[in-house]
């Protein structure tokens, strides 16, 4: 499948364009002082300053000045990241604790639900929040989980504020979920329903995407109607495939065997549309260059594997070696699969297992705001991207490696010792203590 | 896909080189635990059978009756194979994982290749784990290609008491080759998972009480074995029933304190529960899970109730596991508890070395946690301390890694299980 170069330039825009995530309390501009910056460009800089003003990177370099009233850190010997992001995540859909009353991430009715929204079950008061950014993570997607072939509409949100429309990103691109492979077939199957096999769920893909196909052409006819006999045709839950069918949304897929990836690309070819990036994708190892020929971007987990038979060929050099081969490779926590304050670890087990210093911070870091359409501005440390940034005592790929500090647009969130402990450990939620918002 | 797996399952259960020789290791730090001392400059000279035939290097402080000042190599024959880790190498024994599933569970979501849970009875104790174990486990190999050397292994399920466990080998070719010792310990297990099934009970005091009954029946039978003292026709009868029972012999050896019991609890007040019940009737408790544990640490420390902390850095997200914090072993080791620390699953059982070392994150020192995961974890199984040894005589049982083994930056580069080498080890 071809790039659709369409649908990035429409994702970029609706970005650019898009109103500024909600404003965070105003604060002073904070310098950071010499720090080492692994900026996630590939670049590190020994001994230079980061300015956060506005919300924003305002200034990367050596000896940088600072207006009036900022509030300056010492950070020699620190190594400042951009924030984390975790393309993976069921925080808030999946709260903790574990419970059937917190069970709000898959609406296991009927096999295809794209119309769904992770924002309408989304807890911002979700106690792992409070830990995933004691973790450095900063930005997360949340994903509906995998029991649906279509299972929903994703929500973008920065780790910071009381209230999901605080922690939304607005603007940011919509992005979808699906699943191939076991988990829908054995939810269906299960119960005597469609699906209940792989090629049950390419059906059920192929048939909502001709529905949408149908209800285009039926819509484009009225358009062209000079009298109407009757109402426009519309279809709220096919909406959503009609806007992946023009390249305006970001497909999601959990899809972890070589076989389920071809099916993947042969609808993506069948249909016209773009896969952004598949999902756990423990066997992608196997096909690097059919991905990077389609360029999907890979979501997988650095050593997890085993617990089901899709998951059972895995290899722990992965990363290393579809990162070789030019493929776009995120580590993700699927929290609460992995708790998601130790998505730092992901990436330093990839490390562990051969993927380079700077690749595997890339990997929590560039890639993944690369494959959830945010690039432009999170994601690494330069100036004009959100002040999203993590202050590490030692390297973020020690064992054990926790932030000393981190920002989330400007705003420090963790750090000063006062609540860094609190939040790594905190098992409820008390939203005030955690987001720094007064 | 299937066939690569079985390919490379195949590949991994074999030595990539058969033991032709002798073997000469150099260039290492060589961590002794059995007796403790830390050994530089080491060698370890194997001989053809991969038996350890001489220990040397440097000692700080009392050297150790095994470790000679004189070079290993100059007793190293002339056609000995020598692997040379110029220095940064660093050997230690084989890790014990001290409760896990391995061969019983292979992939947890197929049936097929999932051996380790019984259901649907109150008291499986005489369900055995040595009966249901499989090798050629590719979860096992990797355990064993990351320098866990030994696994206790269980049976788990709904059921309250869910079996025996044994210890294994991870190199074994066949279970009777793997098997060190069987049984080790009779499981149970207080929590969410029993009351699932109805054929137990559903509620933690009703597992307690249950718990409390099947004990004493135990204790009954382990009495009468221990008394000379004549039974009336109608109590013979009724010991007879109990003796017919095949689930109450491992709870009377449990009381006569012949097993250990492990019950699996991670929620203080379920500790405390169990504590209150070892207590009343005296048998060997170990605790297993024990996410919680550091807010019972006293009672535990005073009880001498070990802990297995599975995992040893539990999260916060279950109800019984809400104040869990990484935090829980330092805690426990400051109130005098003995702790151990396991993994959760078959398939990270290979990093338990990592567990160990978020320990020293912990400010647990560095030989006290490679303690915690070798000889205190050979202890609570039973098992002889000679297996967490290096000395002349005994099988290879050992890995070295060419960093701190307890941190990312080890790689494991040569392992020997039970005398059986594998030169380059290598995670799949």
């Amino acid at each position: 499948m071809k790039l659709t170069l369409s649908c990035l330039i429409a994702a970029l825009v609706l970005v650019q364009t898009a109103p500024v995530h909600a404003a965070p309390p105003a604060r002073p501009p904070v310098l950071l002082r010499r720090a080492t910056l692994w900026t996630a460009t590939g670049a590190v800089l020994p001994d230079s300053d980061i300015l956060l003003q506005n919300g924003r990177i305002a200034g990367v370099g050596k000896d940088l000045s600072a207006p009036a009233g900022t509030q300056v850190i010492d950070a020699r010997g620190r190594i400042a990241t951009p924030g984390l992001v975790d393309m993976h995540s069921h925080l808030g859909v999946y709260a903790a604790p574990n419970s059937r009353a917190h069970a709000d991430g898959n609406e296991m009715t009927a096999p295809a639900t794209p119309y769904l929204r992770a924002i309408d079950s989304f807890d911002p008061e979700d106690a792992a929040i409070a830990r995933a950014v004691a973790g450095g993570v900063t930005t997360s997607l949340i994903l509906p989980g995998s029991g649906n072939v279509m299972g929903g509409q994703a929500l973008y949100i920065k780790l910071f504020g009381r209230t999901v429309a605080e922690m939304q990103i607005s603007g940011a691109p919509r992005a979808m979920k699906w699943a191939l492979g076991e988990n829908p077939k054995r939810t269906y199957g299960s119960r005597g329903q469609l699906p209940s096999s792989r090629m049950g769920s390419a059906w059920v893909i192929r048939q909502r995407l001709v529905e949408a196909q149908e209800l285009d052409v039926s819509q484009q006819r009225w358009d062209k109607e000079a009298v109407h006999t009757a109402a426009r045709p519309n279809r709220p839950d096919l909406e959503p495939l009609q806007a992946l069918l023009r390249g305006e949304v970001l497909l999601q897929v959990h899809c972890y065997e070589v076989h389920d990836i071809e099916t993947l690309v042969r609808l993506s070819e069948e249909f016209h549309f773009k896969v952004a990036a598949i999902h756990h994708a423990l066997e992608a190892w196997k096909v690097p260059q059919l991905l990077r020929e389609h360029r999907i971007a890979v979501a997988t987990f650095a050593d997890l594997w085993g617990f089901k038979l899709e998951a059972y060929d895995a290899s722990v050099h992965a990363p290393e070696i579809l990162q070789a081969a030019g493929v776009v490779v995120a580590m993700k926590t699927d929290h609460p699969v992995i708790e998601a304050r130790d998505l730092v670890g992901e990436a330093a087990k990839a490390h562990h297992y051969g993927l380079a210093e700077q690749a595997a911070l890339a990997a929590v870091t560039r890639n993944p705001a690369q494959a959830i359409g945010l690039l432009d501005r999170i994601g690494t440390l330069e100036v004009g991207k959100d002040a999203d940034v993590v202050v590490w005592p030692t390297s973020p790929l020690k064992l054990g490696a926790r932030p000393e500090r981190v920002f989330v647009q400007g705003v420090q969130v963790v750090g000063d010792g006062q609540n860094l402990q609190a939040a790594w450990s905190r098992t409820v939620h008390a939203t005030a203590g955690v987001c720094g918002c007064d | 896909m299937r066939l690569t797996a079985l390919a490379m399952a195949t590949a991994l259960s074999l030595p990539a080189s058969a033991q032709a020789g002798e073997v000469l290791l150099r260039g290492l730090t060589l961590h002794l635990v059995e007796p403790a001392a830390t050994v530089q400059n080491a060698e370890i000279l194997l001989d053809d059978r991969g038996v350890v035939r001489c220990l040397s290097g440097d000692v700080t402080g009392a050297r150790p009756p095994s470790v000679q000042a004189k070079p290993c190599r100059e007793q190293a024959g002339s056609t000995a194979e020598v692997r040379d880790f110029g220095g940064k190498g660093v050997a230690i024994p084989n890790l014990i994982e001290p409760y896990n599933q391995l061969g019983l569970v292979e992939i947890e979501a197929e049936e097929e290749s999932a051996d380790g849970s019984t259901h649907r009875l109150a008291n499986a104790a005489q369900v055995r784990a040595i009966d249901g174990i499989r090798l050629n486990s590719r979860a096992i190999q990797a355990a064993q290609q990351a320098g866990v050397g030994i696994a206790a292994v269980h049976p788990l399920g709904s059921s309250l008491i869910t079996g025996q466990s044994a210890a294994l080998r991870t190199c074994g070719a066949t279970v009777d080759q793997a098997i060190i010792r069987s049984p080790v310990a009779v499981h149970a297990r207080i929590g969410h998972a029993a009351k699932r099934d109805d054929q137990v009970t559903g509620s933690r005091s009703g597992q307690l009480a249950k718990l409390r009954e099947l004990l004493l029946q135990g204790q009954r039978l382990a009495k009468a074995a221990s008394s000379k003292q004549k039974l009336s026709p109608a109590q013979d009868d009724s010991l007879q029933r109990l003796r017919d029972d095949p689930s109450l012999p491992p709870l009377a050896e449990v009381m006569a304190g012949k097993l250990p019991l492990v019950v699996h609890a991670d929620h203080a007040d379920d500790i405390a529960a169990v504590l209150r019940l070892q207590r009343e009737l005296g048998f060997r408790l170990q605790i297993a899970g024990g996410a919680e544990a550091h807010l019972a640490a006293a009672a535990l420390a005073a009880q001498q109730v070990p802990v297995i902390l599975t995992p040893g850095s539990a999260r916060p997200n279950d109800f019984a596991r809400l104040r869990a914090t990484d935090q829980n072993a330092r805690l426990l080791l400051q109130a005098g508890a003995t702790v151990a620390i396991a993994t959760e699953h078959t398939y990270d059982a290979r990093n338990l070395r990592w567990e160990l070392g978020l320990l020293v994150q912990q400010g647990v020192a560095w030989a006290a946690a490679l303690r915690i995961g070798t000889l205190t974890a050979a202890q609570l199984l039973g098992l002889d301390p000679q297996v967490v040894a290096i000395a002349p005589g005994l099988p290879a049982n050992f890995t070295v890694f060419d960093g701190d083994p307890l941190t990312y930056d080890g790689h494991a580069v040569w392992t020997s299980c039970g005398g059986t080498v594998w030169p380059q080890p290598r995670q799949r």
